[in-house]
C-alpha cells in the first residue's frame, strides 16, 4: 500500500449489487472492479482514456474506467459487460456482435458493447453518423469497425441480422458461421492473461535501459532489494542458461549483460507483492553506464566506421534476386520509372497489452499462461534460457487479444519465467502501453530504391531495385521479413527480368519484426506506385497495365517459380472493376471522381 | 477545394514460411460414444477465428455439424505442434492437418458401417450425422458407428501431420519454387483530397481477394475489412517517431490508430480460385488484406490531385506540402 494513500470506505451499486468495501483512496474504478470484486471482463488497454476497452456505464453514461477515480463515483450506478445479461439471456448487443462477426480478438469488445449500450440508452435508434459518433473513442484494431457499426445497427432493430447457419445441412464449409469465442467474449468471460489471479502471486516489472547504445559497467540491486514488497531483484548474472533468445538468431538478452542496444532492452527484473510495489523499486536500481555512440538508421548503420550493434557488421543479411538479364531489359525498355520510397516504423498495437503468468510446481516444472502466437516456439526460447528441458515447460496460450506477427516474438514469458523459478511464487509480468511500445517490435521503416521498365505496349521488362531496412537492435524475423520484400518486389506480375538486393541492417532503433504482411507491405507500396507511373508515361489505363500483365497459370514469379493453379490475380481485377462499374460513388458537388 | 480520386492496388502474398524452413502442423481428432468430436491442435486463435475454422473442417469432413466438434488449441503439454499463427499460414497448414485426421477416423468409421449395414464402404458417406447409403439417409447414425467402433476396441483416434516445408531457393539468385502457395488481391480506393487542408477522406474501399475457398465467409470478411482499417493507418495515419532510438509516440494519445470514423465502408469481394494443396481449395487472407491498401489510396491521391506521396504516411502535412510544391495549392 502507498504510504501517502488512506484507506476508505466506499459505498456504490455495482451491476444492480450494492456495494460496500474498505479501499485505498487513489484507487482507479477499473483497478477497483478487476482487482477487488474480480470482475474482469472490462479490459485495461492503455490506462489512458484513450482507446475505449475500459468503458463501463455509470448512471447509464459511458465512461474510461481506467482514468476514472473510484471516489468520483460514490453512491453512483456502474454496470460493467458482466451485468449486461440477465439470467444467461444475451442482451441484444451481445448476440449482435455475435452474429454479425463483430468480434475478433475480443479485448476491445466489452468496451465497445458498453460504449454501445450507452449510446442507445439515450438514444434508441441512433443513425449510421450517431453511431460512428458515439463508437468514435473506442479502437478496435482487428474488425475495420464495419461489423461493429452493423451489429449496432441491428441490435437497435434498424438492420435485418446477418444469415447465419445455425444447423449443417450437406456442408458447413462457405456459409457464414458465427464464431464460437464470441458469446464469452461480449459477456466478459473470456480469460485473457492480465484476468488471471494466483495465490501468492507476484509481480515482475523490468528496468528498461536509459540508453539506446552503452555498456553496462555495474549494476546494483541492494536498494531495490529492500524496497518494501519486493521479493527479488534479477539481473542477468540470474539466468541460468544462454541469455539470448530470438525467432530466427538468439541475439536477444533476456536481462542485458555485456551491454544495451536499444531503448526497449531490461536491464533487470523487480519481484515484489504487487505491480506498485515493483514500479517503485525500479528507479532504486542503480546502473553505471558508459554510453556508446548509436546508429539510427539502416544508411547510418551501413558507412564504413558505424558504431556496430552486435559484432563487427551491421548488415544482417543481403538478399538478392537474380532473374533474367536485367541491363538487356532496360535497354529495350521503351519507357523505365523510378523513385524512392520511404516508410516508417509501424507499432501492432494489439488492444491487449502483452501478458503473461509464470508458476512453478515441486518437481520444478514450470507452466506459462500467455498471450501469444505459438506455444512452442515460446517453450523453446523458455527452456533454453532458463536451462530446463523443454518438456517440463508447458507453455499455454490464454485467450489474445490480438498479434498481427508482435506476438510472434518473446514478450512477457521468459521475464515471468524468471521470476517465477526463482521465487517460487506464480508471477505475472504485464507491459503498459509504454513499455509495450518501446519494448516490442515494429513494421520495419524501409527505404525502397526502385525502377522499372515497359515497352511501349506496357508490358513490364525489368525491376531493379535496393531495399534497405531499418532492423533495429535484434534480429527477431528481421532477416525473413526483408528477404519476403526483396521476393515479392514484382509484386503479382510477370517481369522477366528482375535484379534486387535487399539489405537488413542492425540500428539502435527498436527491434523490426513481424507484421501483418511482412515486408510485403512495403513491397506494394513500391510496386503499386511504379506500375501506375508506368502506366501514366505510356498512356495506359491503371487498370489495363495491371490486368495485362498479371501474373497466370504457366508464367513465373520473381524467384522463377511457375505457377500452375490458383492464381486470381485477374479474377480480383475484373470483380473490382465489375463492383465500380455497377455501383459509382455519388458524385460529389465540386468535382467527380478521376477528375484532376 | 475537395478533388476526388480512384487508386487500384494489387498484391501476391506468398502463404507459408517458404525457402526451406520448417513449415507443418498437426492436429490430432476423437470422435465419443455419443459422436461428439474433440481436436486438439496447436494452432492459436489470436482473434482471426482459427478455432472455428478448425471446428468447421473437421465437422465438414466428417459429416456432422460444427455444433458437434470441440477444439482445444495452443498447450504445450496437450496439443500437437501447429506452428505459428503466421505467415497466413493456420488455414492452409492447420486446416490440412485437422482434415487429414478427420479423414483416417471417418476412414475407419467408415469400415464400421459397412460391417453395421452388411453392404461395401465405398457407398457409404456421412452427412449432419447421418449414415447414407448410396446418397440415401440410413437408420444408422455416427454416434451409434462411433459407439460400436469404441465397444470393438477401435478407438476412432487419429493424427494429421502436414508439411509443406519447401526446398531452398538458390542462396545466390534466390531463383526457385520458394513458397507452397499464393494468394492474390485487388483494391480500389476512393479518395476525397482537401487542397486546403491536405486532409485525405477515404469514401470508400472495395476489395477482392483470391482465398481460394472461404471456409467461413463472415470470418473472411472480417480478415479483409480489418485488414484495410490497418492499410488505411499505415497510408494515412500511424507513425512510431523516433528520436535517437527514443519512441517519442509510446501512448495512444501520441501514436494515432484508425478510429471507426476514418475507416469508409469496405465492399469485400470473395474470388475462390481453388488451390488444389489447400483443405476444400481455401488458402488464407489475414496478412493480404492489409497489403494492397495503402497504395490504392496513394495512387488514388495522384488521382484526384496530381501529387505523387514517396513517404508513408501521408499526412496533411505532407500532401500539403507536395501540393505546394507541384504548385497547385489553391
Amino acid at each position: 500500500m502507498c504510504p501517502t494513500c488512506k484507506q476508505v470506505e466506499v459505498s456504490l451499486t455495482v451491476n444492480g449489487r450494492p456495494v460496500r468495501e474498505l479501499v485505498r483512496s487513489d484507487l482507479t474504478l477499473l483497478q477497483f472492479l478487476r482487482g477487488q470484486l474480480g470482475l474482469t471482463g472490462t479490459k485495461e488497454g492503455c490506462r489512458q482514456g484513450e482507446c475505449g476497452a475500459c468503458t463501463v456505464l455509470v448512471d447509464a453514461e459511458p465512461v474510461n474506467s481506467c482514468i476514472l477515480p473510484l471516489l468520483a463515483v460514490a453512491d453512483r450506478e456502474v454496470v460493467t459487460i458482466e451485468g449486461l445479461a440477465h439470467d444467461q439471456e444475451l442482451d441484444a448487443l451481445q448476440k449482435a456482435f455475435t452474429d454479425e462477426g463483430g468480434v475478433q480478438c475480443g479485448f476491445c469488445t466489452p468496451g465497445m458493447i458498453m460504449a454501445a449500450k450507452g449510446l442507445l440508452l439515450s438514444n434508441p435508434t441512433p443513425s449510421e453518423e450517431e453511431i460512428r459518433e458515439g463508437l468514435s473513442g473506442n479502437i478496435c484494431r482487428c474488425t475495420g469497425y464495419q461489423k461493429i457499426v452493423r451489429a449496432v445497427q441491428v441490435a437497435s432493430g434498424q438492420a435485418s441480422p446477418v444469415e447465419v447457419v445455425a444447423r449443417a445441412d450437406h456442408s458447413v464449409i462457405g456459409h457464414k458461421v458465427a464464431r464460437r469465442d464470441a458469446p464469452d467474449k461480449t459477456t466478459g468471460r473470456a480469460l485473457y492473461a492480465d484476468d488471471l489471479r494466483m495465490p501468492g502471486m507476484l509481480f515482475g516489472k523490468a528496468l528498461r535501459s536509459a540508453h539506446a547504445h552503452a555498456l553496462i559497467r555495474g549494476i546494483d540491486c541492494t536498494r531495490a532489494e529492500r524496497s518494501p514488497g519486493v521479493v527479488a531483484v534479477l539481473t542477468a548474472a540470474d539466468v541460468a542458461g544462454h541469455n539470448r533468445y530470438g525467432v530466427a538468431i538468439s541475439d536477444q538478452p533476456a536481462l542485458a549483460d555485456d551491454k544495451v542496444r536499444c531503448s526497449g532492452d531490461a536491464v533487470a527484473l523487480v519481484v515484489a507483492e504487487s505491480e506498485k510495489a515493483a514500479v517503485g523499486a525500479l528507479s532504486l536500481i542503480e546502473v553505471e553506464y558508459q554510453k556508446l555512440p548509436g546508429v539510427f538508421s539502416a544508411e547510418e548503420g551501413l558507412r564504413p566506421n558505424a558504431p556496430c550493434v552486435h559484432g563487427d557488421t551491421n548488415l544482417l543479411q543481403h538478399t538478392k534476386v537474380r532473374k533474367g538479364d536485367i541491363d538487356a531489359a532496360f535497354l529495350e525498355a521503351a519507357e523505365v520509372v523510378e523513385g524512392t520510397f520511404r516508410t516508417v516504423p509501424i507499432e501492432h498495437a494489439y488492444l491487449e497489452p502483452e501478458c503473461s503468468v509464470a508458476a512453478t510446481d515441486h518437481a520444478g516444472n514450470l507452466t506459462v499462461w500467455t498471450s501469444t502466437q505459438y506455444v512452442f516456439r515460446d517453450r523453446r526460447q523458455i527452456a533454453s534460457v532458463l536451462a530446463l528441458p523443454a518438456n517440463s515447460v508447458r507453455v499455454i496460450q490464454m485467450v489474445t487479444g490480438g498479434g498481427f506477427g508482435g506476438k510472434d516474438d518473446v514478450t512477457t514469458e521468459i521475464l515471468a519465467s524468471l521470476g517465477a523459478v526463482r521465487t517460487g511464487l506464480p508471477v505475472k509480468v504485464r507491459f503498459d502501453r509504454a513499455e509495450s511500445m518501446r519494448a516490442s517490435t515494429k513494421r520495419h521503416a524501409v527505404v525502397i530504391k526502385a525502377r522499372l521498365g515497359a515497352d511501349r505496349e506496357g508490358n513490364l521488362l525489368g525491376l531493379e531495385a535496393q531495399v534497405f531496412a531499418d532492423k533495429g537492435a535484434y534480429a527477431s524475423l528481421g532477416g525473413y521479413v526483408i528477404k519476403k520484400l526483396g521476393l515479392h518486389l514484382s509484386g503479382p506480375y510477370y517481369v522477366p527480368n528482375i535484379k534486387v538486393d535487399t539489405y537488413a541492417v542492425y540500428t539502435n532503433n527498436p527491434p523490426g519484426g513481424a507484421m501483418r504482411g511482412f515486408g510485403v507491405v512495403q513491397a506494394g507500396f513500391a510496386h503499386e506506385s511504379l506500375i501506375d507511373m508506368l502506366a501514366e508515361r505510356l498512356g495506359l489505363d491503371p487498370w489495363e497495365i495491371r490486368y495485362r500483365n498479371a501474373l497466370a497459370p504457366g508464367l513465373s514469379t520473381g524467384t522463377g517459380h511457375v505457377l500452375h493453379a490458383s492464381v486470381g490475380i485477374k479474377a480480383t481485377l475484373s470483380e473490382v472493376r465489375d463492383y465500380l462499374d455497377a455501383n459509382p460513388l455519388p458524385l460529389s458537388d465540386q468535382t467527380g471522381p478521376g477528375a484532376r | 477545394m475537395k478533388k476526388r480520386g480512384v487508386g487500384y492496388g494489387c498484391m501476391m502474398y506468398a502463404m507459408g514460411y517458404g525457402f526451406g524452413r520448417p513449415d507443418s502442423a498437426s492436429a490430432s481428432l476423437e470422435i465419443a460414444d455419443d459422436g461428439t468430436v474433440t481436436v486438439l491442435c496447436g494452432c492459436a486463435d489470436i482473434g482471426q477465428g482459427s478455432t472455428e475454422m478448425l471446428a468447421l473442417v473437421a465437422a465438414e469432413e466428417l459429416g456432422i455439424g460444427p455444433q458437434d466438434v470441440r477444439v482445444l488449441t495452443a498447450d504445450t503439454l496437450m496439443t500437437p505442434d501447429a506452428g505459428c499463427t503466421s505467415a497466413t499460414r493456420q488455414t492452409y497448414v492447420s486446416g490440412n492437418a485437422v482434415r487429414k485426421a478427420a479423414r483416417i477416423v471417418l476412414d475407419s468409421l467408415l469400415e464400421v458401417a459397412s460391417e453395421m449395414l452388411g453392404v461395401e464402404p465405398a457407398g457409404i458417406s456421412f452427412a449432419n450425422g447421418v449414415v447414407l447409403h448410396n446418397g440415401e439417409a440410413t437408420d444408422l447414425t455416427v454416434p451409434m458407428v462411433a459407439n460400436r467402433s469404441r465397444s470393438t476396441g477401435r478407438q476412432c483416434t487419429a493424427m494429421g501431420l502436414f508439411n509443406i516445408t519447401t526446398p531452398d531457393v538458390d542462396p545466390e539468385t534466390n531463383q526457385g519454387d520458394a513458397y507452397a502457395a499464393y494468394t492474390f488481391a485487388s483494391q480500389v480506393a476512393e479518395v476525397e483530397v482537401d487542397t486546403e487542408t491536405g486532409e485525405v477522406k477515404v469514401l470508400r474501399i472495395v476489395a477482392a481477394h483470391d482465398v481460394g475457398r472461404a471456409i467461413n465467409p463472415l470470418g473472411v470478411e472480417g480478415q479483409i475489412e480489418g485488414g484495410v482499417a490497418m492499410g488505411i493507418g499505415y497510408a494515412l495515419i500511424e507513425n512510431l517517431q523516433l528520436e535517437e532510438g527514443w519512441p517519442l509516440t509510446p501512448s495512444f494519445a501520441e501514436y494515432l490508430l484508425p478510429t471507426v470514423m476514418d475507416v469508409p465502408p469496405i465492399v469485400s469481394i470473395i474470388v475462390e480460385d481453388e488451390e488444389p494443396t489447400g483443405p476444400y481449395g481455401a488458402k488464407g487472407v489475414g496478412e493480404p488484406a492489409t497489403i494492397p491498401t495503402a497504395p490504392a489510396i496513394i495512387n488514388a491521391i495522384h488521382d484526384a490531385v496530381g501529387i505523387r506521396v514517396n513517404e508513408l504516411p501521408a499526412t496533411p502535412e505532407v500532401v500539403l506540402r507536395l501540393l505546394r510544391e507541384k504548385g497547385t495549392l489553391l
